[in-house]
């Protein structure tokens, strides 16, 4: 039913950019090892390790969205799904973005593929995601990954195919440090039933956590790293990992999240933005497969 | 940052370098119409006089004339299997005027959809076919539609059509639009005098099939582009194309624009453009934004599926003067009427699309004044040179 021309399109300035920048690097003869310290406001740091002599090979991650074990349906004329605080629920649309995809190894090094990935549950092609950069060979005992842009990277307008899916965040929640408002990390729209039993819609969209309490406003950095549990990675080869967002921990872990409480209009809404942001790291988990 | 903005900008606006190398992956799609078939037989002479065992000249690839400020979203998408070629729009722009397409010869696209108007029809609900018949839908306005998302291909108010093409098929076909039929209409085209020769030199062949007739009407039509008016220019200034001061929006038209982006007003989410980077002002989605409780049918008698009751496409923003009355169905005669009803008459239904309430609550009640400031914005937002471009008219 889909017309793939965008994608075509697309793959041609991708693939036009990805060989300009191996060309670069293949225009040194000595063996090029690149280290830079990356900082988040998470206060995570992590070293990355280019040892541009190793072979490397491709990923490829299939993005699934479940609630309770079941893959996401969207707009299902019932409300079929329950969360930790008892509201039942169904989900009408679903988009999100991670970046930063990094591997790491043993001694505390990693590899991160400076990319980034929008999900939107609607576009199957979204579901897959091949980054152009390689990952080099070896042995890796962890994965992680930001959810959203850090602020470095969430940058008003930068993106051109975030812009078309009208993915801004606005400026006066997302503030102006960066000239604008950033992006939305996440759209989790849907309807539920709420303590009158009233057919209630819910949009639980995360951003930039705007804090309004304290003066002069200020924005706070909400992106979080996700550091799902793996068991040893070997990189020999073309691989496929399944990152899986379990869309029932974005309401259960550590903060219990009724959505009688926190349902439209959270955007502006520094503790539903901050609690999001707490409850996160848990909603991720990763199949080597 | 990963793929920074300034990459996109180096083409300046120009992008003829992907669409010319798509050109040469040239290939005719499978005709859909095949027992429809009326093509007359071919011996090396095509009836009108013309030699035809000389191979056809090749069709010169169209540079189609991107707005600068545009490079900040994704580049138009143009099918492999049908590039734009001057020949192609030429042709296309041509069938979009013929009313050979029509039962009685007497109207044609632009009939109804008329450039002047954006390519809409202009004071009507609906529009009223070649046998007094009204249509279902109002006449949808013509611009930007090269800027549709591939996973969102869906034309028509309901999203019935997968593709421009497959969309100009339809008009000819019902019996309250053209009410023709196909093999008439390819039969009218092969025994005009122009045409043969016309489609030899924008396809290769003389010999006219429904399949090349979609084809040329979807060239000239993604060529239809719009970005030149006042929010235009201060999208432009804003991403400093244009020196700064260069714009003229009023205090007024910015308070507007506030109102447009703000958590209140929240009329971004569907038609985008927050912090102006989106010049096409809609995210072309189909959605229910809540006109009825027992909505039209929408997208659900496409898909079947009765949660799309009442979902139609979000339209653009772009052009708002010339496009009245507003909604799939014509019911708003005005722009204060569409602004009143989002403020205060959103209904409430199991359809209603979720991010109609993202603002706190269905209705936005705005007051007197933000109403009249959205209005004075949402004009500002209109380019009359696309709607008195020459190369758009017959």
């Amino acid at each position: 039913m889909k017309n793939s021309s965008r994608f075509k399109i697309s793959a041609i300035l991708f693939a036009s950019f990805t060989i300009l920048s191996f060309a670069a690097c293949e225009d040194d003869d000595e063996p090029v090892i690149e280290t830079r310290v990356v900082q988040s406001t998470d206060t995570l740091r992590v070293t990355d390790t280019l040892q541009a002599n190793l072979m490397s090979y491709s990923a490829t991650f299939r993005m699934e969205q479940r609630v309770n074990g079941n893959a996401v349906v969207l707009n299902t004329p019932n409300m079929p799904y329950t969360n930790a605080a008892g509201n039942t629920f169904m989900i009408s649309r679903l988009r999100y973005l991670i970046s930063d995809v990094a591997f790491h190894k043993a001694d505390g090094s990693c590899f991160t593929i400076d990319d980034y990935h929008f999900v939107n549950l609607s576009d199957t092609n979204s579901l897959t995601y091949r980054p152009s950069i390689e990952v080099p060979e070896g042995d890796y005992t962890g994965i992680s990954f930001k959810f959203g842009f850090d602020r470095e990277d969430n940058i008003d307008g930068a993106y051109p195919d975030l812009n078309s899916a009208s993915w801004g965040w606005p400026s006066g929640i997302g503030g102006s440090p960066n000239f604008g408002g950033g992006y939305h990390f996440m759209q989790l729209d849907g309807r539920f039933m709420d303590n009158n039993n009233v057919d209630t819609t819910f949009n639980t969209h995360m951003g930039t956590a705007r804090n309004m309490n304290v003066s002069p406003t200020t924005y706070e950095d909400n992106h979080f790293v996700a550091n799902p549990t793996i068991s040893t990675l070997t990189v020999d080869g073309d691989f496929e990992l399944t990152i899986v967002m379990n869309v029932e921990q974005w309401y259960e872990d550590p903060y219990q999240w009724d959505l009688n409480m926190y349902n439209r209009g959270i955007m502006g809404n520094y503790d539903a933005q901050r609690k999001l942001n707490l409850n996160g790291p848990s909603v991720f988990t990763v199949e080597i497969l | 940052m990963f793929l920074p903005l300034k990459y996109f900008n180096q083409s300046g606006g120009k992008l003829s370098v992907v669409l010319l190398a798509s050109f040469f992956l040239f290939a005719t799609a499978c005709r859909q119409d095949s027992e429809e078939d009326t093509r007359p037989i071919s011996s090396g002479n095509n009836g009108n006089g013309q030699d035809t065992t000389a191979p056809p000249p090749d069709p010169t690839p169209y540079f189609l004339e991107v707005p600068s400020h545009f490079s900040i979203v994704f580049p138009p998408s143009i099918p492999q299997d049908n590039p734009l070629t001057n020949e192609g729009v030429a042709l296309g722009k041509k069938l979009f005027f013929e009313t050979k397409l029509s039962v009685n010869n007497q109207l044609s696209c632009g009939s109804c959809h008329k450039p002047q108007a954006a390519f809409n029809d202009p004071g009507k609900a609906v529009s009223t076919g070649v046998n007094g018949l009204p249509g279902s839908r109002n006449a949808m306005p013509l611009f930007n539609l090269a800027w549709v998302p591939s996973f969102d291909s869906e034309f028509n108010w309901n999203g019935s059509a997968e593709s421009l093409e497959e969309q100009a098929f339809e008009p000819v076909r019902l019996h309250f639009e053209l009410a023709e039929n196909w093999p008439n209409v390819v039969r009218k085209l092969q025994n005009d005098a122009s045409y043969p020769r016309m489609f030899e030199g924008a396809f290769g062949t003389d010999v006219i099939d429904s399949n090349l007739v979609v084809k040329a009407i979807a060239q000239f039509e993604r060529t239809l582009i719009s970005g030149n008016s006042r929010m235009d220019e201060y999208v432009k200034e804003i991403l400093g194309i244009n020196p700064q001061g260069s714009s003229t929006l009023t205090a007024q038209e910015l308070r507007g624009f506030n109102v447009y982006a703000s958590e209140k007003g929240d009329c971004f989410h569907c038609h985008g453009n927050i912090n102006l980077r989106n010049p096409l002002w809609t995210d072309h989605e189909l959605r229910n934004n809540g006109l009825d409780i027992n909505p039209d049918s929408g997208l659900a008698a496409v898909t079947g599926n009765p949660s799309d009751m009442g979902k139609f496409k979000t339209p653009s923003l772009r052009n708002l003067v010339f496009t009245a009355p507003y909604m799939h169905d014509g019911r708003f005669q005005t722009l204060e009427e569409v602004v009143e009803f989002y403020s205060t008459g959103v209904q409430s239904s199991p359809f209603t699309d979720p991010l109609m309430a993202d603002r706190g609550s269905l209705v936005a009640n705005l007051t007197v004044q933000e109403k009249e400031d959205l209005v004075a914005f949402l004009k500002t937002i209109t380019d009359s040179t696309f709607v008195n471009n020459p190369d758009f008219r017959p």
